[in-house]
């Protein structure tokens, strides 16, 4: 009687300690509206690569287009990220992925991207897309 | 000799980083999750001796190498973020399925 008691208070103790653990660990839940609108950024970074790779006018100004689109998109992402409770992690990636593209802009201002930078900047924001997209997906699907 | 401290402290970090990569990659302990971060650490090694590369063979300015370097830090940044994130994601999981294991065993 008195160990059937101790195990039930045992098994409380247990549970509220793994209650207090989980909300250490609260993550976000899967936001489709991210995962689409990320999609269709990259997208449109990789339309602005092929375009930068054979370029007809290889001058800033030029693609002066995309990187406003760009901007607009990404400033939308973040605020949408940061409405969601427990988004720590997608807001950070979203806030660098922005820092990125506003390198990007000022790489371009100095000069013409040649075609080996061209090629190293898309696989770099290809792989920085596909990170953002790995842990949104991760919470869709739990890993 | 401002050109030699600045090559040698780019070997430096360039050594460094594939260090951390075989280090992490070593580290059974971490798992998954250390074999991701020496992938991280090995590509960023391997970027920024190309940005190198570029600089050496006068396809880039010092400023330009420096946004090139800044990208490549972000970018690596922004992949140890989703290690992380997925991580805590497996960590939820596994305590919610627990949770439930015990709920049932206890019935509480």
């Amino acid at each position: 009687m008195v160990y059937r008691g101790l195990s039930q208070w045992l098994a409380l103790l247990l549970l509220s300690l793994l209650v207090a653990s989980c909300s250490l660990v609260a993550t976000a839940p899967y936001d489709a509206g991210t995962d689409k609108n990320l999609t269709k950024l990259h997208k449109q970074t990789a339309q602005f690569f092929v375009a930068a790779a054979n370029p007809i006018d290889c001058d800033y100004r030029h693609y002066f287009d995309f990187y406003q689109t760009s901007s607009v998109a990404l400033s939308g992402l973040r605020v949408r990220a940061a409405a969601i409770g427990g988004n720590a992690y997608t807001v950070a990636q979203l806030g660098l992925l922005a820092e990125n593209y506003a390198s990007l802009a000022r790489l371009h201002k100095l000069g013409c991207l040649n075609a080996r930078q061209v090629d190293e900047l898309w696989t770099t924001f290809d792989s920085s897309f596909s990170a953002v997209l790995r842990l949104e997906l991760g919470k869709k699907y739990g890993r | 000799m401002t050109k030699i401290k600045g090559d040698l402290s780019r070997l430096i970090l360039v050594e460094l980083l594939s260090q951390l990569g075989t280090i992490a990659q070593h580290d059974t302990r971490g798992g998954s999750c250390g074999n991701s971060v020496a992938s991280v650490a090995q590509a960023l090694a391997i970027e920024f001796a190309s940005i190198d590369d570029m600089l050496a063979a006068g396809e880039l300015t010092q400023e330009q190498a420096v946004m090139h370097r800044e990208l490549r830090i972000n970018a690596a940044k922004i992949n140890l973020l989703a290690v992380e994130g997925v991580n805590d994601i497996i960590v939820a999981g596994a305590m919610e399925a627990v949770t439930k294991v015990v709920r049932r065993f206890y019935g509480v």
